[in-house]
């Protein structure tokens, strides 16, 4: 997936729209929330033992015969945990969802990999979760979307092995049942940076008359006969609408990014628009 | 009361369960995977493997198929509601005797057989849809006048052209032949100015009558003589009255516009009166009419007659023996329009039996007997006074009874004869046999048998000349009785001598109708009245009249008005003919059409 020729190029137009001062992380190209040896000054304060005594700044001792200390920004290499909801219904509506999903999972890694940051691309599904490192995505195109478990139960069950003060960025269609506050609460938590991803189909953001239908859900295989006409069709709009609204009112509340993207625009303009307008991209 | 004309129709029934079974087990909605089912419905079911059972879906288009195939079997089973679509065969025969042309006194009384038209036209208008009408007129030889089974609007335009004139006949020909048509369903109407009785009509006749009593004056017979010897022709009439009041009558003979003769009378009730008129010769045609107060029929009140054209006969007396060549002569010169001629010129020989004639067609021959004058067989002869056998069928006996007379000299015939009157063994007059003319053999000698002094020896001769007047070529007699065959001789003899001059035809109010020409032509009896011209390519060969003279058609006394029913109730239900397609069919057609394009879209959309 390293090698896609779209990813490839978003790859180089974009950089990951991080946060200012991401909470934690090894030392590397990002100034982090404390202080650290990076150049950038961020203030003084009195010198105690233990200090680093290079950081000591000999001409306020002249002038006050009070040792101080210079503080500088530290300079973080940000852990980003990139969560790829693998189960089955991101196959849902064709091949070209899951492979939408796929591209924005290593576009994810690529970027957080080029600024120094350590990219882990974790597949939510019934097995094991293993995280993948840039090393190893290539297995991310191999691996089929076959789970039944929802990210939610996953994340509910403690089988995401979630680290303190990543940034996290989880791509799902948020199709299953779930409630959207404590999915948010769940992913924020000890999170530098959360980011939603909804990636939809194009017949699941804009469902056509079919007339009809007997719906199988495509994870729990339950079923139901419907007439997709006009009214069945608004009425499911209207609760697809209030799931984003959900989502996007709780992730304010977490100070996390929500963006709901339809897979058929492909990854070149759903990266220059709507992850651009999110703030998750922006041309490096 | 609905009634299935094709039950096996129902068998469509079958395909509602199929169609039930269909919507019960046939998934008719296309799987769908999708993510997030409980963002379209929270209505779900857990799909478990296999096939299952469900609930019937009531959807429009599981009740659009079933109205379909439903419909569907009541338009094969072609339902008739009640009588709307009971198309039934109505078999109308139609009394087509003259007395249904008679018309009570009034200007505005329907004449029986207008009266009869519009009781079936009032019949016609009740038939359900569909329905079929066969007109029988009745007859001598029963006319199909519509039919069979044509369509009323078919049939009335030949009813409106319908005149009755027929002289009395039976009615069991026409009724035989309309049972015949109307099989096992249908009506049997028969409509007459009286009801037969009822022993005599058939179980299924339905019998109107639209006829009442009436007066009625009547010509009952009339004729035209001619006297060639004065040249002067005399006009016989008879009138009967057949009225129960007296009646005056007033008749006038007219040739042309030129009055002949005028008579004035009064008859009592039931009475009758004959009439003469001297007519001079050369009118050629004379039309009579009878005048009367309250006649009921006015068909009987006209006669058109024919001035009677003169066949003489030439008879030749060849007989050698004087006292019976008195006794032929005798007779012939009391016989009007018979010469006596030479042999070469006769039409007809009286000579000795004992020599045979040569074969002439054109020349009769009467052999008169002794049949040898040798005087052994002289001797021999036998005088016999009967009893006497004879073929009473052949005219030349017609009134010979051949009483108290003694038949004498009678000896054996060698000849290849047959017999007319014989006695015992021995044969008396004979015809022979083995020859192309008409030859008879008297078998007598005259001096030794009284035969010359009965009356039956005239009758015989007068019936020997006027076999042989009739066999002349033309027509022997110009006026004709309405129903009478028409026969004549057109040529004698093997050749045709007038073969080239064209087509023989009869004329007649501007008709032409073509005859077979041969020898002896026979016309059936014209069913028209009035004058007929015989034409032989252009040139006129003949003349004759047919006129109405029928004493029971002219009495009208006894007719009146009633209905009969039929005995038994034909099942007058669905026929062969009967139109399928009727307005509710169809209807029901356009609604299968629309159930089934419901259906289509229901589909579609789903």
């Amino acid at each position: 997936m390293l090698n896609d020729l779209e990813v490839q190029r978003a790859a180089d137009t974009y950089q990951l729209g991080l946060p200012k001062s991401p909470a934690a992380g090894r030392s590397g190209e990002l100034l982090g929330r404390g202080t650290g040896s990076s150049l950038e000054f961020q203030e003084y304060r009195q010198y105690v033992p233990g200090d680093d005594i290079r950081h000591l700044d000999w001409g306020a001792y002249a002038r006050s015969d009070t040792l101080m200390v210079r503080l500088f920004r530290e300079e973080i290499s940000p852990r980003t945990e990139i969560l790829l909801d693998a189960s089955r219904s991101m196959t849902s509506g064709g091949a070209l969802k899951q492979h939408v999903a796929r591209q924005l999972a290593a576009l994810f890694a690529l970027l957080s990999g080029r600024l120094g940051g350590r990219p882990a691309v974790m597949l939510l599904d019934d097995r094991e979760c293993v995280p993948l490192g840039l090393d190893s995505l290539g297995r991310l195109e191999a691996h089929a979307f076959v789970g039944r478990a929802t990210p939610a139960e996953l994340l509910s069950d403690h089988r995401v092995p979630l680290k303190r003060r990543a940034v996290r960025i989880l791509i799902s269609d948020f199709l299953f049942p779930h409630d959207p506050a404590a999915l948010v609460r769940r992913l924020a938590t000890e999170a530098s940076a959360l980011w939603l991803v909804q990636l939809l189909s194009g017949w699941e953001a804009a469902p056509t008359l079919l007339g009809g239908r007997r719906l199988v859900d495509i994870e729990t295989a339950l079923e139901s006969d419907l007439v997709l006409d006009r009214g069945t069709i608004d009425a499911y709009l209207q609760r697809l609408s209030a799931l984003k609204h959900e989502l996007l009112r709780n992730c304010r509340r977490a100070h996390a990014v929500f963006v709901s993207l339809v897979a058929d625009r492909g990854l070149v303009s759903l990266c220059r628009d709507e992850l651009c307008s999110a703030g998750i991209l922006r041309i490096a | 009361m609905i009634q299935l004309a094709n039950p096996w129709g129902l068998l469509a029934l079958l395909a509602l369960p199929a169609i039930l079974a269909i919507h019960m087990y046939h998934r008719r909605f296309l799987p769908l995977e999708v993510a997030g089912l409980h963002l379209w419905t929270s209505q779900t079911r857990q799909s478990l493997a296999g096939r299952r059972r469900e609930k019937l879906p009531i959807t429009w288009s599981l009740i659009f198929e079933l109205a379909a195939a439903l419909l569907l079997a009541v338009v094969l089973s072609e339902p008739h509601v009640g009588g709307l679509n009971q198309a039934v065969h109505l078999v109308a025969v139609l009394d087509n005797s003259a007395s249904m042309s008679a018309k009570p006194p009034g200007r505005d009384t329907l004449s029986f057989r207008d009266a009869a038209v519009k009781e079936l036209e009032g019949r016609a208008a009740k038939l359900p849809r569909g329905s079929v009408v066969t007109l029988i007129l009745s007859g001598h030889r029963p006319v199909m006048l519509a039919g069979p089974a044509v369509p009323w609007s078919e049939a009335k335009p030949r009813l409106d052209q319908w005149q009755p004139i027929s002289p009395r006949h039976a009615f069991e020909p026409a009724w035989d032949l309309a049972l015949q048509l109307v099989e096992a369903a249908g009506r049997i109407l028969f409509i007459s100015d009286h009801l037969p009785s009822d022993k005599d009509t058939p179980e299924k006749l339905e019998c109107v009558a639209v006829g009442r009593g009436l007066d009625n004056m009547a010509i009952s017979d009339a004729r035209w003589t001619f006297d060639a010897s004065t040249g002067k022709g005399q006009v016989f009439l008879r009138v009967q009255n057949r009225s129960r009041r007296p009646l005056n009558l007033e008749l006038q003979g007219r040739a042309g516009e030129r009055v002949v003769f005028r008579r004035s009378a009064a008859l009592a009730e039931e009475g009758a009166s004959s009439f003469e008129a001297d007519v001079p010769g050369g009118l050629g045609k004379l039309s009579v009419e009878l005048v009367s107060e309250g006649d009921g029929l006015a068909l009987d009140n006209r006669v058109e007659l024919i001035e009677p054209r003169v066949r003489a006969v030439t008879a030749a007396v060849e007989v050698p023996d004087a006292s019976s060549a008195r006794a032929v002569r005798k007779v012939l010169e009391a016989l009007t329009d018979v010469q006596i001629g030479e042999q070469a010129a006769a039409h007809l020989v009286f000579a000795p039996a004992g020599t045979l004639p040569e074969s002439n067609p054109r020349r009769w021959w009467a052999g008169i007997g002794p049949m040898s004058r040798a005087s052994g067989d002289l001797e021999a002869a036998k005088d016999i006074a009967g009893p006497y056998l004879c073929d009473k069928r052949h005219p030349l006996l017609d009134g010979v009874v051949l009483a108290g007379v003694v038949w004498g000299g009678v000896q054996p015939i060698e000849y290849d004869v047959t017999p007319l009157v014989s006695s015992g063994e021995l044969v008396l007059i004979a015809r022979l046999n083995g020859t192309r003319a008409v030859e008879y053999v008297f078998n007598i000698d005259l001096s030794r048998s009284n035969l010359a002094d009965s009356p039956d020896w005239p009758i015989l001769l007068a019936n020997f000349v006027e076999l042989r007047r009739e066999s002349l070529p033309g027509l022997p007699r110009g006026n004709y009785r309405l129903g009478e065959d028409v026969r004549f001789r057109l040529f004698e003899g093997d050749g045709d001598t007038s073969a080239a001059a064209g087509q023989l035809s009869l004329l007649h109010n501007g008709k032409s109708k073509s005859i077979a020409r041969t020898s002896l032509v026979e016309i059936p009896a014209p069913e028209e009245i009035g004058v007929f011209d015989l034409k032989d390519g252009e040139n006129l060969i003949g003349r004759f009249a047919v006129n109405f003279f029928d004493a029971e058609e002219s009495d009208l006394r006894g007719l009146v008005p009633g209905r009969r029913s039929a005995s038994v109730k034909t099942t007058a239900s669905s026929i062969a003919l009967d139109d399928p397609y009727s307005w509710a069919i169809l209807a029901l057609l356009a609604v299968i059409i629309a159930a089934i394009l419901a259906d289509w879209l229901v589909l579609k959309r789903t």
